[in-house]
């Protein structure tokens, strides 16, 4: 039937369709190592450029008020069925690469933001973007860096001052299946929001 | 000449997308594109060396974020590029589902139950 073809996905690929959840976090809080502990292909780096303001050239010279940068993000894959990918894609950490992250959320599932109890603060921005700025369900993970929590829940959900609704968990991300566990928290937070 | 730096990627997008820096197709980062089952080696001959990779690269289904790593080009030169080619029907974008559908939910989560 399609014997001209070379493709290996040939028979599967009308029916195939994809999914996305974001991994967001501040910069140093496991996102990438959340990626590769569960995907199924090394990390993939991708680059996109975009434009940001940059007050400190604004200040020295008045003539450029924009510059443009490269911003790198890592993602991976997670075969889910037959018929379907599931894509993660880690945000990049620092602040002035935010703009980028309104094309990376868009057509998402939800996203998984991670947290370090040791440094709550670089996770500040992110809870901030998830709850006042886009529109996916989010879910707060605090990442069990050594597989220990040294906080109770309920202090770090008073600590980011989390809406109720929020669901928050403690995850060591280093553990695909503590990973598939998060994910499977943001897509039942997912449905229940869909469901209304 | 040993190095040509006109050849720098960071060059390249611009002469290649002729200016054009966003496409009209809103296409996802995680949205899946490939040739179809209509892999034409006459039409890749003819393509600039960009498009060329990126038509190549998509013989195997994958995602726009995947073609834009594969290929060594930025997402939004990726998405002009495949634009260009969706425009002449020589690939296919396939069906993304919306991501709040709760079909598409309840198969997710049964792959990732699998998982843990």
């Amino acid at each position: 039937m399609q014997a001209w073809s070379d493709s290996p996905d040939a028979v599967a690929t009308e029916s195939m369709t994809s999914a996305k959840i974001v991994i967001a976090g501040g910069f140093g809080v496991g996102k990438t190592t959340a990626v590769e502990a569960i995907s199924e292909i090394p990390a993939i780096r991708t680059e996109s450029w975009m434009t940001a303001a940059a007050a400190q050239i604004d200040r020295l010279d008045p003539g450029i008020d924009k510059v443009t940068t490269t911003v790198a993000m890592d993602f991976g894959r997670v075969t889910i069925d037959e018929a379907l990918v599931l894509y993660l894609f880690g945000t990049p950490g620092q602040p002035r690469f935010w703009p980028m992250w309104d094309d990376l959320v868009r057509g998402a599932v939800g996203a998984l933001v991670l947290v370090d109890t040791n440094h709550l603060e670089n996770s500040f921005a992110a809870v901030n973007y998830f709850e006042n700025d886009a529109d996916v369900p989010w879910i707060v993970c605090v990442n069990l860096f050594h597989g220990v929590a040294t906080h109770e829940l309920s202090e770090v959900r008073e600590a980011l001052t989390l809406p109720p609704h929020v669901p928050l968990i403690a995850a060591d991300i280093r553990s695909a299946r503590n990973v598939a566990q998060a994910l499977l928290t943001v897509v039942d937070h997912a449905a229940k929001q869909a469901v209304g | 000449m040993a190095r040509r730096p006109g050849l720098h990627w960071k060059v390249r997008p611009y002469m290649t997308a002729r200016g054009r820096t966003s496409s009209r197709n809103p296409l996802l980062i995680h949205t899946l594109v490939s040739t179809g089952n209509r892999y034409d080696p006459l039409l890749a001959a003819s393509l600039a060396p960009a498009s060329r990779t990126l038509y190549e690269q998509a013989r195997r289904m994958c995602s726009v974020a995947e073609l834009s790593a594969s290929c060594g080009l930025p997402l939004g030169l990726t998405r002009v590029l495949i634009g260009d080619l969706l425009k002449i029907g020589q690939l296919v974008v396939h069906d993304a589902r919306p991501s709040q559908d709760l079909a598409l939910l309840e198969r997710l989560r049964a792959g990732l139950v699998r998982l843990t």
